[in-house]
């Protein structure tokens, strides 16, 4: 099996771990925080496929380079060893010290030099100062490749600039900027490619690594539109009925509707928090008023609706809350509309059964209660917006980040609603149990419908088609 | 050379012997402090010591010497404990619990022969012997290998090293097979005179093989001894009258004089012989391990005697730049030294002392040397007041906070040691001046004066004279 062992080494505090975060796209890697010493083992990431292996070492960070780098001059010094790095490093591993005042640093040099190359990460913010000189000289001596990575390259106090010298005055010409926080697209590809030209003999493998990770973002980005377009067909389809008079009762329904959007918005968030590697109660984004991975402006919310600059379409009859739409008239715009549009887009027979089975229902007293477009507008924004920022978002990121929201393209998603619309059974929403409590008298047959209806290969045609349109309107919108 | 000075010299060489055979075996210790504190040795051999104790405090092997040597008493104590319930024993089975006839060629035999026997086995061991295998040596090396804490596993280590070297396995061991035999002795001898006072006990004399003649050979060469000090010899005659407790007397008197008292003789020469050797303990120089401190002790004797007289004020640092030099500094002003601050901060911050009333020594502090250098002017001078101002906006580590623990040892403490945690870039990083409050707080055990500061809007001058207002 191929492979290749990389260490990621540096000063303590500088982002080590939010880096291989970052790279593993695996938020729950080792510990992050801005405490020093946050990492004191060793750990290991080993990522497979086919027959090659990458092999990450997160190792602590070295805090005495100072101590450190005189205390293996004087032991070159009595073991004479001036000019031979690598033997000098292993005498200092046997010695004494390396279980003593240098114990953290043995770990790291030890690794480092068991590891094809390093990956040096600085934090630019800091100043160049003797200390992290030592620590290049120290890593220096192990003779491994070293790749220096620039760390908070785009924070305004970065020095970068006084770090390439300083790395150019010890002969590391290669080296990467590479924001763990706020990556660039290409950052991660240039590390690969300096690695490529640091490591010859690894070059091909390095090559197949990169394709495989570029090829498992796409297959994120699929699944990510695969999972908000199931969640889109599941709230156009979602449609309850009701033959209550009573206003209070109503809103009790309109209010069980709501819910039941909600919970499936969070179930359809949480899958793609777990799409992308991240932990769902540690996603904080400000954004998006994303809080321990819950939204927290309500979907139904006004407010909601008005901060990604979307329109309600109107209000609500019978004093019923923003976003749920209650079909009152025989034959009315939304069921009319809907019914039309389904049927074009979709398959003929199928649209006009469901359409008799309305128009029964109508002609039997039943109102309607179902999601309106403006709040279906709110869903594919918000996940869209959401799966942007997961993937292209560092998983060190531990701070708030600002995004900006394009609404103008969210009428392309209308006939998609429309279509929905058509077939209430399409929706996986409401359980039997919730049928029952608004349509007893067919709670059973709504359900079986449901259930049948979800295989239902006009439907799966729907989702994919739109999954394609949510994956173009991202890249496009890039 | 009293008691407790003699143990101090042993721990002392001890604690060389640790350090030298790690350092023989493993390599050196970065041992930069324990020079410094070495520094004031007048001869190799203190320097060597004081190294050696500084790295062992520094490194616990104080602590494992300790332990060891708290094994090896509790071991001794056991041992002691051992012989003098044997002691008993013997005695016990030499009376008869009822009363009968107490055989005094089989006491004579087991107390004095077999012990006198010994002795001369241990006097031609010494003689002839190259090597000391006793089974006490063989008990003392399965002891060391049981320990499994590598400080303590060193500790017996360094100390098999010094007495194989130093020559002192036969006293030592001597001194402890003696004092196990007195006690045995002694313990016999208090278990038999007990029972003759408690108990009404006959003796026999006659044996199956030994003659009549025989025994009275034997009692007549015994009694040389006692003749001294008027004591009669028992009548072992067929059909004799003698009288018991006369015998009793005769035989216990035997004991103290063939048994107990070469014995005593015997471990305090033991003891004398190991003082001695304690007493000589050396440390030779060409051993692996000491020879390589040779150029460091000699090193140390290089220091500024006369500091010259100049102002030592902004100027005098201010052209040193930071480089650290070698020149001495005025002891009286006080110090401010910058701990891992750019040069461009540094030069700033120096600026802004010029315009200071009080007149400070300023140093940058970042490299090993300027850490050297730092902590070489400590020791100049008199007690003074030490600013350490802290560039807060980097993380706190553990060279820095070695560099502050350096200066507490080097006695700054007694010099009013105060630590400004400064932040330049006050808009970030503020979260880092409370991690470096708490980090000094738990790793620093003496008391420092620690207070946070700002550089706001790039006025260094507002905040040095807010600092010097403070530390003043």
């Amino acid at each position: 099996m191929d492979s290749i062992k990389l260490a990621i080494v540096g000063h303590t505090n500088v982002g080590k771990t939010s880096l291989l975060r970052t790279l593993l796209r695996d938020a729950t890697f080792g510990q992050v925080s801005d405490q020093p010493s946050t990492t004191r083992d060793v750990s290991v990431a080993r990522v497979e496929w086919q027959s090659s292996v990458v092999e990450w070492y997160d190792t602590p960070g070295l805090e005495d380079g100072v101590g450190l780098y005189e205390y293996l001059q004087h032991l070159a010094q009595r073991q004479q060893l001036r000019h031979d790095g690598p033997k000098l490093l292993q005498q200092f591993l046997a010695s004494p010290e390396a279980d003593a005042s240098y114990a953290q640093e043995a770990k790291v040099i030890r690794q480092l030099l068991q590891c094809d190359a390093g990956l040096y990460v600085i934090d630019t913010r800091d100043p160049v100062l003797a200390k992290f000189q030592d620590e290049l000289a120290i890593l220096s001596m192990a003779a491994r490749p070293l790749l220096p990575i620039l760390n908070f390259s785009s924070s305004p106090e970065s020095q970068q600039s006084a770090w390439q010298q300083a790395l150019a005055n010890v002969n590391l010409h290669a080296w990467v900027a590479f924001d763990s926080v706020t990556p660039e697209a290409q950052g991660e590809a240039l590390i690969y490619a300096n690695l490529a030209t640091l490591l010859p003999t690894r070059r091909a493998l390095l090559s197949a690594w990169q394709q495989e990770i570029q090829q498992r973002r796409t297959q994120r980005q699929h699944a990510a539109s695969q999972i908000i377009a199931e969640l889109i067909v599941d709230c156009s389809a979602l449609r309850l009925h009701t033959t209550t008079q009573d206003a209070d009762a109503l809103n009790q329904q309109v209010n069980d509707l709501q819910q039941l959007v909600r919970q499936r918005e969070q179930h359809a968030t949480n899958s793609l928090f777990k799409l992308y590697g991240f932990s769902v109660d540690s996603v904080d984004i400000n954004a998006l008023q994303l809080s321990q991975g819950r939204w927290q402006h309500d979907l139904f919310n006004p407010h909601s609706l008005k901060s990604f600059g979307i329109q309600t379409s109107k209000v609500a009859a019978g004093g019923a809350a923003v976003g749920a739409g209650i079909d009152v008239m025989m034959l009315g715009t939304t069921l009319g509309g809907a019914t039309l549009l389904g049927a074009t887009l979709g398959g003929a027979w199928q649209s006009w059964r469901s359409y008799g089975q309305r128009v029964k229902d109508k002609l039997r007293g039943y109102r309607e209660l179902s999601v309106e477009t403006s709040v279906l507008k709110l869903l594919v924004a918000r996940c869209q917006q959401l799966t942007r920022h997961l993937d292209s978002r560092a998983h060190a990121n531990q701070s708030p980040s600002t995004l900006t929201v394009d609404t103008a393209e969210l009428a392309d998603f209308e006939p998609f609603f429309e279509h929905a619309r058509g077939f209430p059974g399409w929706s996986s929403i409401a359980s039997a149990e919730q049928f029952q409590r608004f349509q007893p008298s067919v709670a059973t047959t709504r359900s079986r419908l449901a259930s049948r209806q979800n295989d239902d290969p006009e439907r799966q045609h729907l989702v994919d088609k739109l999954a394609q349109r949510l994956t173009l309107q991202r890249i496009e919108s890039k | 050379m009293g008691q407790a000075q003699s143990h101090s010299h042993f721990l002392s060489h001890w604690t060389s012997a640790v350090i030298r055979r790690i350092e023989a075996t493993q390599g050196p210790f970065a041992d930069a402090e324990a020079i410094r504190h070495a520094r004031t040795a007048s001869n190799f051999e203190h320097f060597v010591q004081r190294r050696a104790e500084q790295l062992a405090q520094q490194h616990q092997f104080d602590q494992g010497i300790r332990h060891v040597t708290m094994l090896l008493r509790v071991s001794y104590i056991a041992l002691l404990l051992f012989a003098g319930l044997s002691g008993v024993g013997l005695a016990i089975s030499l009376t008869p619990q009822q009363a009968g006839a107490v055989s005094v060629v089989e006491a004579i035999v087991m107390l004095i022969v077999v012990n006198g026997l010994f002795i001369v086995l241990w006097g031609i061991a010494n003689l002839v012997g190259n090597r000391a295998s006793s089974p006490l040596g063989w008990g003392f090396h399965h002891l060391l290998s049981k320990l499994r804490n590598p400080v303590h596993v060193n500790a017996a280590l360094g100390l098999s090293q010094l007495i194989q070297q130093q020559r002192l396995i036969r006293p030592g061991l001597g001194t402890i097979a003696h004092s196990m035999w007195l006690t045995l002795l002694s313990a016999a001898w208090m278990t038999l005179f007990v029972r003759f006072v408690v108990a009404d006990y006959q003796f026999s004399w006659p044996t199956t093989l030994l003659s009549e003649q025989h025994i009275q050979m034997l009692v007549a060469t015994l009694h040389t001894v006692p003749a001294w000090f008027g004591l009669s010899a028992p009548n072992i005659e067929q059909g004799g009258s003698f009288n018991p407790q006369q015998t009793a007397w005769w035989l216990l008197t035997c004991v103290l004089l063939y048994a107990v008292a070469p014995r005593i003789l015997c471990w305090l020469g033991c003891k004398l012989w190991l003082r001695q050797r304690v007493g000589t303990l050396t440390i030779n120089p060409t051993l692996p391990g000491y020879s390589e401190l040779l150029p460091a002790f000699e090193q140390r004797q290089v220091r500024v005697v006369d500091p010259a007289p100049a102002e030592l004020h902004m100027q005098a640092s201010s052209q040193r730049k930071s480089q650290p030099s070698t020149q001495a500094v005025n002891s009286t002003v006080a110090l401010v030294y910058y701990l891992d601050w750019p040069e461009d901060d540094y030069a700033n911050f120096r600026h802004a002392w010029q315009q200071q009333p009080t007149a400070v020594h300023c140093e940058l502090v970042n490299s090993g040397a300027q850490r050297q250098h730092a902590l070489n002017i400590l020791t100049q001078g008199p007690n003074r007041p030490l600013l350490v101002v802290v560039n807060a906006r980097l993380s706190p580590e553990r060279g820095s906070l070695r560099f502050i623990q350096s200066l507490t040892k080097q006695g700054a403490s007694s010099r009013q040691l105060h630590i400004a945690l400064v932040n330049a870039r006050p808009e970030t990083g503020s979260q880092r001046t409370e991690m470096w409050r708490e980090y000094l707080t738990q790793h620093v055990p003496t008391p420092l004066h620690i207070e946070s500061f700002q550089v706001v809007d790039n006025n260094w001058v507002a905040t040095v004279t807010e600092l010097n207002a403070h530390w003043s």
